[in-house]
């Protein structure tokens, strides 16, 4: 085509990553995310292989049942990992907006994962309720003391960066649920063996069970709200709306969207509709307002569409924000 | 309503599938409720585990049945300052949930066949009625044909009916298995027929979801739809008057049978600025005519200072250029 656009093209295809904040904020938080997952990772891992050794030598079937315990934590973070991994390959022409949605989409594996872990929580302590459990031993004990603290500093890693991403958020919150069964554990085989209340063990799971299901809610709403491409919940439509008519020249902001790609990457768009007898220049007005789009309301991924007619507008659901 | 809605491609097609697609649903689902309780009758009257296994997975059934009736209400509802796509997507997650389930149920089947086996291995084996299990199961066999002969119809215009249609084609493998080891175990008194069918209609359960599954997956991805070339389309743009350059393109889909086109047109910096809103809608009217793209965005730009922002700018262009450099 016009060889005169070449360099300005190149800009446009290559700019964005370094020279722009926003998105080298979503690429930023990815990569912090994907350093802390690695080492919480790691940290589990390491305790596994302990927990296997010591379970071979020691033939202790409870220490090895625990490591496979571990390996469900390893695999929610494996997942996460992952998904980062092919959220980082470029878009295609097939796969116009990247790989991104991996993120989210190992967030809801995540999530539902927990669920199908608390239903199983639920099955065992109710058949617990009918038959006395065997007593947790001083060796569960003690590896669930240690399983805990592994845990914990797992948890304390995952957890600022468990705010910036849900992908690293449903990794995290794997971990919490196997810190709150760790602490289970603890207390229950305590009780049991100390005073020989061994109903503690089913109570104790069953709310291990409800905690596990309200603290993953969030996740799960989040996700979908991703996933329904639903107005990222930190923009205000209204001002953004109210922010770009107040421009001089805009009549109307009609058919607006925003949605989120996955965390910290959001995407708007809109039809503007402009004055006719606006005297400035349309190109002007239209940098204009992807600025307050950009930096006032932290959209990334803008496109608007300039209308100084209303016809051969055909859209079917045309939200417009004035009709509220 | 069927041809009306084959016929009509343009305009509220959408909302006329939606009608006959929800008719389709309410209509299989008293057909499916029959059958239940057919089957529950007859697994008390047959002893057999088999049936009483299918009538509670008819059960599961109906409740994707519902589940998608309640999809398609809900994406009725108007959008939103906060959902300003509507709840269409509500029937892509659906559909998700619904494949899910299929697995879990699949998992389930194999289990209770793996525990008849083991029983066998320990020389017990359950005798069933097998004269009552096939005719309960012929009659099974009618109504799963209704319905999916009545979904069929609709199942090409909604991914959502098309999970609902594929659980009917999953359950008709498993009263086609019942009747044959019905019959098996009539007249031939080989008890172990049973779950080894069973063990099969589970593996056919999961064949057939893992299509829809892929098909969820793209939708949630935000790939572009496969009956739109992309390469065709900004050609097509790239072909107009005064138009230098189509780049950060998107094409998406919103629920089946609806999609979204993004773009930002680059156009020759002399255009006269009188005319820009007739070449927007010429550009406009391409993607929806020639492409049935109906909802559109398109940023027509003189320069591109500025638009640095989007990260992912996919210049279909930009493969081609560099190769010739």
């Amino acid at each position: 085509m016009d060889r005169g656009n070449d360099g300005s093209h190149h800009d446009v295809g290559h700019g964005g990553h370094d020279d722009h904040h926003r998105s080298s904020d979503a690429h930023h938080h990815r990569e912090t995310g994907r350093g802390r997952l690695l080492i919480a990772l790691g940290l589990i891992a390491s305790y596994m292989v302990v927990e296997v050794v010591a379970g071979i030598i020691s033939g202790s079937l409870a220490l090895l049942a625990d490591a496979a315990h571990m390996l469900t934590d390893a695999g929610a973070i494996g997942l996460a990992l992952f998904a980062i991994w092919v959220a980082n390959r470029p878009a295609s022409i097939k796969r116009t907006f990247g790989y991104y949605r991996t993120e989210v989409l190992a967030a809801l594996c995540n999530a539902v994962s927990l669920w199908i872990l608390a239903g199983w929580i639920f099955f065992e302590a109710y058949h617990r309720f009918r038959e006395v459990p065997e007593v947790a031993g001083g060796v569960v004990l003690a590896a669930g003391g240690v399983g805990l603290g592994v845990n914990l500093v797992a948890a304390w890693i995952l957890h600022r960066s468990a705010g910036h991403s849900l992908n690293v958020e449903g990794a995290f919150r794997h971990v919490v649920a196997d810190l709150m069964g760790s602490v289970g554990v603890i207390v229950a085989g305590t009780l049991t063996l100390a005073f020989g209340w061994w109903i503690a063990d089913p109570i104790l799971s069953i709310l291990i069970g409800v905690l596990i299901l309200v603290s993953s809610w969030r996740l799960v709403v989040n996700v979908f709200q991703v996933l329904l491409e639903g107005a990222p919940a930190r923009i205000d439509m209204h001002s953004l709306c109210m922010a770009l008519e107040d421009v001089e020249g805009v009549t109307l902001v009609h058919d607006i969207h925003a949605w989120t790609i996955t965390s910290g990457y959001e995407s708007l768009t809109a039809h503007v509709l402009v004055d006719p007898d606006y005297p400035g220049e349309l190109e002007t007005l239209r940098r204009r307002l992807q600025q307050i789009a950009y930096h006032d309301f932290g959209i990334a991924h803008i496109t608007m569409q300039m209308e100084q007619s209303l016809e051969g507008c055909t859209e079917r659901h045309h939200f417009d924000h004035l009709l509220a | 309503m069927a041809h009306q809605a084959h016929a009509d491609h343009s305009g509220h097609s959408h909302d006329h599938h939606r009608g006959a697609s929800k008719r389709a649903l309410v209509i299989v689902l008293g057909l499916l409720a029959t059958h239940m309780v057919v089957e529950v009758v007859g697994s008390i009257v047959s002893g057999s585990l088999g049936l009483l296994a299918h009538a509670a997975h008819m059960l599961t059934d109906m409740v994707a049945i519902c589940l998608a009736i309640f999809a398609m209400w809900i994406a009725e509802r108007p959008a939103t300052i906060t959902r300003t796509f509507g709840y269409q997507r509500i029937e892509v997650l659906v559909v998700m949930l619904n494949a899910l389930a299929l697995w879990v149920l699949a998992s389930w089947i194999a289990y209770e066949a793996y525990l008849r086996l083991t029983e066998h291995a320990h020389g017990h084996d359950h005798e069933v009625e097998g004269g009552i299990m096939a005719a309960v199961a012929a009659i099974g066999l009618g109504i799963h044909l209704i319905a999916a002969w009545v979904l069929h119809r609709s199942s090409r215009h909604s991914i959502n009916v098309e999970g609902v249609f594929w659980h009917i084609i999953a359950d008709m493998m498993g009263v086609i298995a019942l009747i044959i080891s019905g019959l098996i175990a009539l007249f031939f008194h080989w008890h172990l027929i049973d779950p080894i069918v069973s063990l099969v209609i589970a593996a056919l359960i999961l064949v057939s979801s893992v299509r829809l599954a892929v098909r969820v997956l793209r939708v949630l991805l935000e790939t572009v739809p496969p009956h739109v070339d992309m390469y065709e389309l900004c050609h097509a743009l790239e072909d107009v008057d005064g138009v230098t350059l189509v780049h950060d393109v998107h094409a998406w889909t919103i629920t089946s049978g609806y999609e979204a086109f993004t773009a930002h047109v680059l156009v020759e910096a002399d255009y006269p600025p009188g005319q820009m809103d007739a070449l927007l809608r010429r550009l406009r009217e391409i993607v929806r005519h020639d492409f049935g793209i109906r909802h559109i965005t398109l940023q027509v730009e003189q320069s591109v200072d500025g638009c640095g922002e989007e990260n992912h700018h996919v210049d279909h262009l930009s493969a081609r250029s560099f190769a010739e450099a």
